[in-house]
């Protein structure tokens, strides 16, 4: 079912930004909007050396395990997550996240490009420049979530 | 199209490889367990390839593998499994140990080794171009 309108209501008095579909059904394509917008409905929590913060999901550009630490990496800052890698995987089923190897969860939104080696792996290049990468186990999965997209 | 042949290509691979296992199974359980056949040869091939796959798995699981160079990774890789195939051979006694027959031995792992990690580097030619089209469409979409 096509969006035939959108409605903005900006309002001095609003506490709350608040998001709502009025719809017959939910179909496929209204399924991947809600989910597109749901990652913006909640933030993940990471600390650095000012302090804990709260940061929008849709800022991280990926998350890496090393050494049983978990690291939330942004544009140009880093944070430390007290989730592990598999609790915020299961958090983060139903957005652009998706597991690319054993200890690293991409936001395909800040992929720019892939390419493939001679040992079956692929080298991520995100939209920062930055390279990581895909282990040959998670490539179908990274195509999935991208036909997803 | 490719997709089409790409799926013949796996029917008729593991269709192969299931009849291989079965009749060479079929053949020892008739006929007994006897190295001189070209059955039992067929089932020490199916076990090189599954120590093969048992490699890949566990050099999958060390993560200094993934930080090396491809060229390196691959060169080693090749290497191990060469000196894997030449203890199957020994041990099952594909050849008695003479230059000449390691000679010959050695270009056979060669050219299968060219034609497989040709197909397998194909494949993931074409799974990099799909990917990087679906890239595409999502960043056109996004502006």
């Amino acid at each position: 079912m096509l969006l035939t309108s959108i409605t903005i209501q900006q309002e001095n008095d609003c506490v709350e930004n608040e998001i709502l579909i009025r719809c017959k059904v939910i179909d496929t394509r209204l399924k991947h909007l809600i989910e597109y917008i749901q990652q913006f409905t909640f933030c993940l929590e990471g600390f650095s050396k000012d302090g804990l913060a709260s940061i929008p999901i849709e800022s991280i550009y990926y998350i890496e395990s090393v050494e049983k630490r978990t690291f939330l990496y942004l544009e140009t800052e880093t944070f430390e997550s007290k989730a592990n890698l598999t609790a915020l995987e299961t958090q983060l089923l139903n957005t652009p996240f998706v597991r690319i190897s054993k200890n690293c969860i991409l936001n395909t939104s800040y992929l720019k490009s892939v390419k493939a080696f001679a040992n079956h792996r692929f080298e991520a290049t995100l939209k920062n420049g930055e390279k990581i990468i895909i282990s040959r186990t998670y490539v179908n999965d990274l195509r999935e979530k991208m036909k997803n997209n | 199209m490719k997709k089409k042949l790409n799926n013949i290509f796996q029917y008729i691979c593991i269709s192969y490889t299931t009849i291989l296992i079965v009749t060479t199974l079929t053949n020892i359980c008739i006929n007994g367990l006897d190295h001189s056949t070209h059955s039992t040869f067929l089932l020490e091939i199916f076990f090189l390839l599954v120590v093969y796959w048992g490699i890949e798995l566990l050099t999958d699981q060390i993560n200094i593998f993934q930080k090396i160079s491809p060229i390196i990774y691959v060169s080693a890789h090749i290497f191990v499994e060469y000196i894997v195939f030449l203890l199957f051979a020994a041990l099952f006694n594909w050849y008695s140990l003479c230059l000449k027959n390691l000679f010959r031995f050695t270009l056979t792992f060669i050219l299968i080794e060219i034609i497989v990690r040709s197909i397998f580097y194909h494949k993931i030619k074409i799974a990099e171009e799909e990917i990087n089209r679906l890239i595409t469409d999502q960043n056109i979409s996004q502006h």
